[in-house]
């Protein structure tokens, strides 16, 4: 036996293989669901309703928001347009599509300046979004 | 061949595949559940305008009156219409149980009866503060209890 050269069976390499996209498939499904846009969409608006609830009057907020913008982009979706906040129903919408995105309401009575997205790294490409707390309501 | 084609093989694959694909799907079908820092940051707003370096902010008497309005709090909007509850009660700190002044309520009253029933958030915390209304400045505890729905959104 000494001397004999090993050999690969086909059929081992179709298991491997088979068994590796078995694997691959499993891990994109699981990718797709954790980073999709309505996730993404749910995720930062009730963020933003959070940190406005605990902001007060004068504060500004900056939110790296690269993640989202990532996906915006990949759908054509206009960066300005991802987070409205409507201060008369006090809610915020976050939209990574075309779409009616995903609304959250927060509690706190305050006006904010219009929110818009600002290049923190300057790497000469939006990764944030800014807002102004301008000022109590009553 | 065999090992391909084996029946356990691919019963095997299925009932793994089967169970990542139902753990996935049942933790990211779920909404994430933000009451209990939406109650939290109700509930620091509240105290934040009760109270200032420790002391009452407002006369105790006069507390109630536009409170909500005093303390920017907006309970009114579409989506927050019947979705949140807020009690405050005084005690007094050297005799917690006594009542130093009636306590009041704002926000869907309905919730409190619905507690135990729905799977409805609520969260207690207390707080002291120095009245100094009175001749003599008194020590109060202050209770607040939130109960928030959002059942729809959170749950």
């Amino acid at each position: 036996m000494k001397g004999k050269r090993g050999q690969v069976l086909p059929e081992n390499v179709i298991f491997i293989v088979l068994n590796l996209l078995f694997l691959a498939i499993l891990i994109l499904f699981i990718y797709s669901k954790s980073g999709g846009e309505a996730i993404l969409e749910e995720k930062y608006a009730k963020q933003i309703a959070l940190i406005i609830d605990s902001s007060k009057e004068g504060m500004e907020i900056q939110l790296n928001m690269e993640d989202a913008f990532e996906k915006a982009d990949k759908n054509n979706f206009d960066r300005k347009d991802v987070v409205i906040i409507d201060s008369q129903k006090n809610l915020v919408t976050v939209r990574l599509r075309e779409g009616k995105g995903y609304s959250y309401g927060f509690f706190n009575d305050v006006n904010l300046d219009k929110p818009y997205p600002i290049d923190i790294n300057n790497d000469k490409k939006d990764d944030s979004y800014r807002f102004k707390i301008s000022g109590y309501k009553t | 061949m065999e090992k391909i084609l084996s029946v356990y093989w691919f019963a095997i694959l299925l009932i793994v595949a089967g169970g990542i694909v139902a753990m996935v799907l049942i933790f990211y079908g779920k909404p994430y559940d933000v009451r209990e820092l939406e109650a939290n940051a109700l509930m620091n707003q509240v105290a934040d305008c009760i109270s200032t370096d420790g002391e009452m902010a407002y006369p105790l008497s006069e507390l109630e009156t536009n409170f909500l309005e005093n303390c920017h709090i907006n309970f009114k909007t579409e989506n927050a219409k019947n979705q949140f509850y807020l009690a405050l009660n005084f005690y007094d700190f050297n005799n917690i149980g006594a009542e130093v002044a009636k306590g009041f309520y704002e926000g869907n009253p309905n919730l409190k009866g619905d507690l135990i029933a729905s799977s409805l958030f609520a969260n207690e915390k207390s707080f002291y503060v120095l009245n100094k209304d009175g001749e003599q400045p008194k020590e109060i505890v202050v209770k607040m209890l939130v109960i928030i729905d959002k059942n729809g959104e959170n749950a």
